[in-house]
């Protein structure tokens, strides 16, 4: 996991928006400075509203970063998300990032990585594949949700999909899914599992990795206040490696960490 | 105060402690500095109020922690710091580095715990003032019990008082029935001004879940949504006590703080609102200087108070 140093509070333009799905949007802003110095799963911290109502600014991981641009899956979930999917093309805001720490660099002694992703957790994967391609790594998406209309899968490649309801896929978890096709997976070279999604999700994905000891890095999710560390407000409970668990600001140890420091 | 490169005529809020402007950062709202400094000048700043020290270092309270309010946000961290000790290692050597005054905020469980904290400090050369917490709201049965009762709130500042030569700066809870009766305490103890307010006890709920946002259940009430109550606060604080009050309490702009001003605050505070526009103390004092050095325009001691009522 690599801490990123440069952090800018850019006004940015929203130079598209666009929906992939009845409650989602993937949304474009210029801010050269961030997308320059962005790494996959990094984040934002973006003020919505230029009012005091909402109030705090809304985290969002970084979906694609090129071109002096970066792009932001949206779902909508509340009063900030909603105004945020609602904002024409044109407008400016404020756009804090790039923030948190990122995936591991892709040149890793694994030949094949499977991202690992559960509703709106696939924010993340497309920047991250793209970074594995680059890097010359194969990369398969195994992606869950609840039912085929929550499945989102943007611009991805080689997907595979699990729903609860069995409307698209493998009918279960998506930890069902990777059960389904690991060892087809790891037939091929070293895996490497890369997941994002919700937290019940994810300490499934980490049990699963821990008990078929697969390499595994997590990016979490947490209410956050400020996004640079001064709120305190993303407290997370971890692993300590040498026993115990340990709390950190998520925003600036994670959202990244190892699979086997969940708790 | 440091070397000022401003021209605006500095804060003298007493003992030791002039501000080249009269904006404070908030503590518990700028960690111990580092953050902040890599996007915004603090230098432009009158000075940061570091985040709660303890004695013992405290993880704060268990997730989750925060809870976005209309306006405003519930918290309950629970004074999560460093502790004294890495506090003087490891974070004072940047925070000496700024060119702003430094007032350490200060938390205990009891009063020995302020006063070893204190006399520790007192030998760490470089600081400007400090905060005395007695009204965090979020810490069961601890510096809460100090700052609503003006007899145990008397004792400690007494005992403070007669420890250090450092400016004193006593920080008020709105949560009680008479605040100017808690201000007087202070004062009389031999205060040298008064902060105020600190969050108002606030509680979120999620109806369908039936359960509290925040797992501490309650939690301070902080930004926009608490000013027309601070505001009340310091007017009715500096109409009883004649050191200096510093204001706070949602302040989210330039006319925010000059309300403050107006109403009697000698210097004001930014908190919550650093959150969400990381320069915005930078952008208030700028505007704040340019009031005052306008041809024409009053002293920042004739605006102090010169709220006209009746």
């Amino acid at each position: 996991m690599h801490e990123t140093c440069t952090i800018a509070d850019s006004r940015a333009t929203i130079t598209a928006s666009r929906r992939i799905s009845p409650d989602t949007s993937v949304i474009t802003l210029a801010c050269p400075e961030i997308a320059g110095a962005a790494r996959p799963g990094n984040f934002v911290n973006v003020r919505v509203s230029s009012s005091t109502q909402p109030l705090l600014r809304r985290p969002f991981s970084i979906h694609n970063a090129e071109n002096g641009q970066i792009e932001l899956m949206v779902k909508e979930i509340g009063c900030g998300t909603e105004l945020f999917c609602r904002t024409e093309p044109g407008t400016e805001l404020m756009v804090l990032g790039p923030l948190g720490n990122s995936f591991s660099e892709p040149s890793g002694t694994f030949s094949t990585a499977v991202l690992v992703s559960g509703g709106i957790g696939t924010a993340p994967m497309r920047f991250l594949e793209k970074a594995m391609t680059a890097a010359g790594k194969k990369s398969i998406n195994l992606i869950g949700g609840r039912s085929q209309k929550e499945l989102l899968s943007d611009n991805l490649s080689n997907c595979r999909f699990s729903t609860d309801d069995g409307s698209c896929g493998v009918k279960g978890t998506v930890v069902d899914l990777l059960d389904a096709e690991i060892s087809a997976i790891a037939a091929e070279g070293r895996v490497k599992i890369f997941g994002c999604g919700p937290t019940p999700m994810l300490k499934a994905l980490a049990s699963y990795c821990r008990q078929h000891s697969l390499a595994c890095e997590v990016s979490l999710e947490s209410v956050m206040g400020c996004g640079f560390g001064i709120c305190y407000g993303c407290s997370v409970e971890i692993a300590n490696p040498e026993g115990g668990t340990r709390t950190i600001l998520l925003c600036r140890e994670g959202p990244v960490i190892d699979g086997a420091l969940m708790v | 105060m440091k070397n000022s490169s401003t021209q605006a005529p500095a804060i003298n809020l007493g003992r030791g402690l002039t501000l080249k402007s009269p904006v404070l950062l908030a503590s518990g709202t700028v960690s111990y500095g580092e953050e902040l400094s890599r996007l915004t000048d603090l230098s432009a700043i009158g000075g940061l109020v570091t985040k709660a020290i303890s004695l013992e270092p405290r993880t704060g309270n268990p997730p989750r922690r925060i809870a976005e309010t209309p306006c405003g946000m519930v918290n309950a961290i629970g004074l999560a710091n460093v502790g004294i000790e890495r506090f003087i290692a490891d974070k004072v050597p940047f925070l000496r580095t700024l060119d702003t005054s430094i007032i350490v905020n200060i938390a205990g469980r009891s009063i020995d715990d302020y006063l070893e904290v204190v006399s520790r400090l007192d030998a760490v050369p470089g600081l400007d003032a400090y905060e005395i917490n007695l009204s965090c709201p979020n810490v069961k049965g601890e510096c809460m019990i100090m700052g609503v009762s003006p007899d145990a709130t008397r004792e400690i500042v007494t005992e403070l008082r007669a420890i250090t030569s450092r400016h004193l700066m006593i920080k008020l809870t709105p949560n009680v029935t008479s605040i100017s009766s808690i201000a007087l305490a202070a004062e009389a103890a031999g205060a040298d001004s008064l902060s105020l307010i600190n969050t108002v006890v606030g509680m979120a709920v999620d109806w369908k879940k039936r359960r509290p946002l925040l797992t501490n259940v309650t939690g301070g009430l902080s930004g926009p949504a608490i000013k027309p109550i601070a505001l009340a606060k310091v007017w009715e604080v500096y109409n009883a006590v004649s050191i200096p009050v510093v204001g706070m309490g949602g302040i989210a702009s330039f006319d925010d703080a000059m309300e403050f001003l107006v109403t009697g605050a000698s210097a004001i505070q930014i908190g919550t609102m650093n959150f969400v526009q990381p320069d915005i103390g930078e952008k208030v004092a700028a505007a704040i200087e340019k009031f005052f050095s306008t041809p024409g325009a009053p002293t920042p001691q004739e605006f102090k108070g010169s709220l006209v009522t009746g």
